[in-house]
């Protein structure tokens, strides 16, 4: 998949820019505070159809405006798409070859794409939310069913909560037609992200060690609030049964996917709480490098990538090792950086250079 | 919208107009216009139609679908089964159920489906009314015909778990393919679910 060219109006920084993409490499430079990140936001946007993280609309429209558009050309095995993107403050359309897209999940995980992150070392040691998210959007691209089972498992806990919320007088046959719900659509949750930790843990203990140098087992745990066996769904039930005098003391539901745990362990000792910023660091890019791995894997998609300012994060031997995946990687590449020293890339490239809201493009060997 | 130099009467049926679902502020003043235009008895009938649907229209006291008359002719035709009910969450669901000719017994409209998050409570439905039915008249089996959606299905546990207990067999609709339809262009839940539903041949 290669993304040919991007017009963007009205995102973030930019009032207006046309950008033509090189198939391979293509270095965005530039000082701090320039717009780099945001150009790679607006390609992130225009292929996932939503922002890096959670953001308000009007943080992504750029400001004193009130709508921002993207047009994107991509190729890709499936042929030529032509992407329109519009938000405003209260709507978004999404268009494909000029037709509108009413369902975003229809389109969800058309388009693959892995980012590195400076903020990925919180994969490793921030909240066990932001690690159950990274593994969910990871299944979501290559099982886009996951991704509508969470939804409607969310609708599931919401109005089981307002079951929960409304009443002190509640019955247990009250909330049962909602329990047999959350219980059905939440196993298939917990069941898929056990399946593809299986798949990841023996990807994840490779890499780690092609970045560390090091032989170290990775381990990915799951612990879930609801007991594991071949009977899930039963369970389940049985669980959210014993929980119900509590659940309804706290307003809310206390177990279930939404509440379960994973964690990362390097030799058997939990990463978020006994790793170095070196090994937090080697975990969080094996992890991305085994996202671009099970995408090519399963899907048999090449991904595109997305890099912001990673090199200024990674020294010596990790620096070593992401160029030397990126000058394997067979796809297209997109990475911001202060200096093209930084970058040890070896190969044609083209080269956007943004200063004082310009941006000049080149194509160079490097 | 600011609608300068109209007239106040079309500036306020377009008002009315752009209040209907699906209808926005330019598709009502094209109808506006539309009705302005058309000779004098149209516009008579177009009100008196909408009025007499608030004065003439009642809810059939048995099934509570939108009716002339109580009984409706649904309830009151006795050449249809009056062994089975079909329970669907609105009158348009009644509508589409009839016109597939397959069902002919009776109906029963819930008006809507159990959500807590909305404050719908089974006791804001037609429930009670279903239960009483169930009582008086000879049913063997119900079908519930509400939406496969999260609410839709809990609303059918529910009405199961009622009704199971009285001796009367509860079926739910069937998921799945829908007919003339290609099987590459089925969403993958649908698809999914009849593949888990499949039955022998």
């Amino acid at each position: 998949m290669i993304l040919k060219s991007l017009t963007i109006k009205n995102f973030k920084s930019y009032p207006a820019e046309t950008f033509s993409f090189h198939n391979r490499f293509n270095l965005i430079i530039g000082e701090n505070a320039q717009g780099k990140t945001n150009l790679l936001e607006a390609i992130h946007f225009l292929l996932s159809f939503k922002p890096f993280k959670q953001l308000k609309t009007e943080e992504i429209i750029r400001f004193g405006t009130n709508e921002f558009k993207l047009k994107g050309e991509i190729e890709s095995q499936a042929g030529f798409d032509e992407v329109h993107i519009l938000l405003n403050e209260n709507h978004k359309t999404i268009k494909i070859n000029g037709k509108i897209v009413y369902k975003t999940s229809k389109v969800y995980g058309r388009y693959n794409i892995v980012t590195f992150l400076p903020a990925d070392i919180e994969l490793v040691k921030g909240s066990p939310q932001g690690r159950r998210r990274f593994l969910d959007s990871v299944i979501s691209t290559l099982e886009p069913a996951h991704l509508a089972d969470l939804k409607l498992y969310q609708r599931a806990l919401s109005q089981r909560n307002a079951v929960l919320a409304k009443s002190s007088s509640l019955t247990l046959d009250k909330i049962e037609v909602w329990d047999q719900q959350l219980a059905e659509i939440g196993c298939k949750v917990i069941s898929r992200r056990l399946d593809y930790i299986k798949k990841i843990e023996p990807l994840l203990t490779r890499i780690y060690g092609e970045t560390s140098g090091l032989d170290h087992e990775i381990g990915i745990h799951y612990k879930s609030s609801i007991t594991i066996s071949k009977n899930l769904e039963q369970e389940f039930m049985d669980k959210l049964k014993l929980n119900f005098e509590k659940d309804k003391r706290r307003f809310h539901t206390t177990a279930g996917p939404h509440r379960d745990q994973i964690s990362f362990s390097i030799s058997g000792k939990d990463a978020s709480v006994y790793s170095s910023q070196g090994e937090a660091k080697n975990l969080a890019l094996a992890l991305k490098a085994s996202e671009i791995e099970i995408i090519e894997q399963e899907l048999q998609k090449v991904p595109i990538l997305l890099l912001d300012d990673v090199t200024s994060e990674l020294d010596g031997n990790r620096k070593k090792f992401l160029f030397k995946l990126l000058q394997k990687f067979q796809g297209q590449i997109f990475i911001t950086t202060t200096s093209i020293k930084e970058i040890l890339y070896k190969g044609q490239a083209r080269v956007f250079r943004i200063k004082d809201r310009t941006v000049k493009q080149k194509d160079i060997e490097i | 919208m600011r609608r300068s130099g109209l007239p106040e009467s079309i500036s306020r049926l377009i008002g009315e107009l752009a209040k209907l679902p699906g209808i926005g502020e330019k598709n009502a003043t094209r109808l506006a216009f539309h009705i302005f235009r058309s000779p004098k008895i149209y516009s008579e009938n177009l009100a008196q139609a909408i009025l007499e649907t608030k004065t003439k229209v009642i809810l059939c006291d048995t099934c509570f679908n939108f009716a002339s008359e109580s009984p409706c002719y649904i309830c009151s035709n006795t050449d249809r089964g009056n062994s089975s009910i079909c329970v669907v969450e609105e009158p348009l669901d009644q509508l589409a159920i009839e016109k597939s000719k397959e069902f002919s017994g009776r109906y029963h409209i819930l008006h809507g489906v159990i959500s807590p998050m909305d404050g719908v409570g089974p006791e804001d439905l037609r429930i009670k009314e279903l239960i009483t039915r169930l009582e008086q008249e000879n049913i063997k089996e119900v079908i519930v015909a509400t939406n496969p959606s999260v609410e839709g299905e809990a609303t059918s546990l529910y009405l199961s778990k009622l009704i199971k207990p009285l001796g009367i067999e509860v079926s739910r609709i069937a998921y799945g393919v829908p007919m003339g339809g290609d099987i590459e262009y089925i969403d993958e839940i649908t698809l999914g679910k009849a593949i888990r539903d499949r039955k022998f041949i």
